[in-house]
């Protein structure tokens, strides 16, 4: 695994669990992000780091969005995604 | 499981386990048990009942007993370039980092922490399993370092591809951070569970 992130569902950033989220230790500029959003910056975050990168594969959780589809593309970073048989690409 | 807290955070007291002094230089060369060397390559090579190659036989995976002679050998060398990770300002626990992927090594079945700790030293596998859970050390440096090889290896300039996915950890319940009932990733399974995004 060259890179990964905690996903905090939604419930965590809520003010009931503010003191919980301090005792951990989950960093006080954390904010609540989709699993595709940390993806994206994960991939993003690897290619700065110059680490090699032919092809990035997903599966139809990412591979459904047509933004994340959109920036990857702008990243110039060619992706293999899977994708819903009803989808229109 | 990774971990978002601080490098250097607190950690609660449980029951020392001395860095041994083999473990602590860098000039261990290969690996022992209680004083006793064990190659990979002498392992038992012996079939199983159904006829296929025993677990630890190499002809299972479809590999040569001189690819494995040296597998030991390079978990060491693995260890020892990632054990920093694994320290904070005030404690070294990088040795059950170790402890963690040696004792799985050599063994069948039972791979839980108490099986682990009384295999490699006789322990009841508590501060492993305390290790394990509260992850003392920087998952991002980590990855920093994991990153930094790959770019620094030319056979890996070429042809890699990345798999962006989730993994999912079962969780008893919902104290730790990031547990919830959630979509575990598999078949629609709902459960409580820790949810990793990850690039492997």
């Amino acid at each position: 695994m060259v890179d990964g992130a905690l996903f905090l569902p939604e419930e965590w950033f809520g003010a009931a669990l503010a003191q919980r989220r301090s005792e951990l230790g989950i960093p006080a500029e954390r904010r609540c992000e989709t699993k595709l959003q940390l993806g994206l910056k994960m991939i993003k975050r690897v290619k700065a780091q110059g680490v090699p990168l032919d092809l990035v594969a997903c599966d139809a959780l990412y591979g459904r969005d047509s933004q994340l589809r959109a920036a990857l593309a702008a990243e110039d970073v060619q992706y293999a995604a899977q994708v819903p048989a009803d989808t229109w690409v | 499981m990774l971990s978002d807290c601080a490098a250097d955070a607190p950690m609660a007291p449980y029951p020392e386990w001395i860095l041994e002094e083999r473990l602590a230089g860098t000039g261990w060369h290969r690996l022992s048990e209680h004083g006793q060397e064990r190659p990979a390559s002498v392992e038992p090579a012996e079939a199983s009942a159904c006829g296929e190659p025993a677990l630890h036989a190499p002809p299972r995976w479809g590999l040569s007993a001189e690819a494995v002679a040296h597998l030991g050998d390079h978990l060491l060398q693995f260890w020892l370039r990632f054990r920093g990770c694994f320290t904070t300002r005030t404690r070294d626990t990088s040795a059950h980092a170790y402890a963690s992927l040696r004792a799985q090594l050599p063994m069948d079945t039972a791979r839980n922490f108490a099986h682990m700790d009384r295999t490699l030293h006789g322990g009841d596998g508590q501060a492993l399993q305390h290790f394990m859970s509260n992850s003392p050390g920087s998952g991002p440096a980590v990855f920093e370092q994991m990153q930094g090889e790959m770019t620094a290896t030319p056979a890996w300039a070429h042809g890699s591809t990345l798999i962006l996915d989730e993994r999912a950890d079962a969780q008893a319940g919902t104290h730790k951070a990031g547990a919830s009932r959630q979509d575990k990733g598999r078949r629609g399974q709902v459960d409580v569970c820790r949810v990793d995004t990850c690039l492997p």
